[in-house]
């Protein structure tokens, strides 16, 4: 699964570089669960799992250049779950417009430590920048070709 | 306040402003009349013609638009100047480095619509807590949904995150291994305690000092 983390809510060092996610990275709303996507929703390649959920997300979400999908294994997290005591389920949940889209539940907004430990398992190489992304995104639009590598 | 009281007779071109007022809502006072007719125009489309106070809530929306820029760029320069007279033990260095995060964390592309604008008062407590620790290491900062800075040290697995709340409070969120033992804490106390609430975690792993 993904999850859409603002640039603000990552940790970074003083030369900005993405050192992981901060809690309040995976804080849901009160009594609401924490919104993700489903990657396995999409074929192909991760690659082409990752352009296509992001393009779902975007219909609902505002993304910006300093922004990242993090990328979440639904194993490791239940694990990292369990361990602190607390059971969580991951549900599909497909919204207006975001069929992909689920949801994380039973994770407390308020427990800064919990969403500390979930945020942990998260690696640096999971962060996936929404600059290429948006650049991408930005050149279809034009209707130009996109580079090779895109 | 409305902008009722500021920009007279909806209906009439030109439109005509009380500049002294919109400069008090926060618009910016570099907008001339000619450029604020131009936003004005250039949204109208946005402004429903069955009522006043529809009218005042859609210009109202339109010039907070217009303003974020203004408000980022006031908070920018607030927190500099704080950090410029109350800072000056702050070296020459770090404080350029502090500044280019600021203009980084507080630039209109990048900000997130539903963060409050950074927190003055939280950043006299974040400069206080960096007298307090006086890091080798410098912190990566951040600003929380509600405007208050976080500084951030440390990798994955051994990390330190605060949250500096007005009035010298602060909200941390650790994990560290101590004795062989992987450790995770979240606590809150005085910014002026910090260096003894971290003892037990050897906070030099993450501070360098």
């Amino acid at each position: 699964m993904i999850r859409h983390v603002t640039s603000g809510k990552l940790r970074r060092d003083d030369a900005r570089n993405i050192l992981g996610v901060r809690w309040d990275g995976l804080q849901p709303k009160a009594h609401e669960g924490l919104s993700v996507n489903w990657l396995e929703f999409h074929d192909g390649a991760m690659v082409d799992k990752v352009k296509a959920a992001f393009d779902l997300m975007s219909s609902k979400r505002n993304f910006k250049r300093g922004d990242v999908l993090a990328k979440m294994n639904v194993g490791t997290t239940r694990h990292a779950a369990e361990s602190s005591g607390k059971k969580i389920r991951v549900v599909y949940a497909p919204i207006d417009g975001n069929h992909g889209h689920a949801e994380i539940r039973n994770m407390p907004s308020e427990d800064e430590g919990f969403l500390d430990i979930i945020a942990s398992t998260i690696q640096v190489d999971d962060c996936i920048s929404c600059k290429p992304l948006l650049e991408l995104k930005t050149t279809i639009a034009s209707g130009e070709d996109p580079p090779i590598d895109a | 306040m409305t902008f009722a009281l500021a920009v007279k007779d909806w209906s009439s071109s030109p439109l005509e402003f009380n500049a002294p007022l919109l400069s008090r809502m926060g618009v910016p006072t570099t907008h001339t009349a000619g450029a604020l007719a131009s936003i004005y125009n250039e949204n109208r489309h946005h402004v429903r013609s069955n009522g006043d106070t529809d009218q005042e809530t859609n210009v109202t929306s339109i010039f907070e638009r217009q303003s974020l820029a203004a408000k980022l760029y006031a908070a920018k320069q607030s927190a500099k100047q704080y950090a410029s007279v109350f800072g000056s033990r702050i070296s020459q260095e770090w404080r350029k480095n502090l500044f280019w995060q600021l203009d980084e964390l507080l630039s209109e592309e990048e900000w997130d619509e539903d963060n409050a604008i950074l927190d003055l008062e939280s950043w006299k407590s974040f400069l206080t807590g960096m007298f307090v620790i006086r890091p080798a290491k410098r912190p990566g900062i951040g600003i929380t949904e509600n405007g208050n800075v976080v500084a951030s040290w440390g990798n994955v697995s051994e990390h330190l995150d605060m949250e500096f709340r007005p009035g010298n409070e602060a909200r941390w969120v650790l994990s560290a291994i101590v004795d062989a033992q992987f450790e995770r804490s979240a606590e809150s106390g005085s910014v002026l305690r910090l260096l003894e609430r971290l003892a037990p975690y050897s906070p030099e792993r993450w501070f360098g000092c």
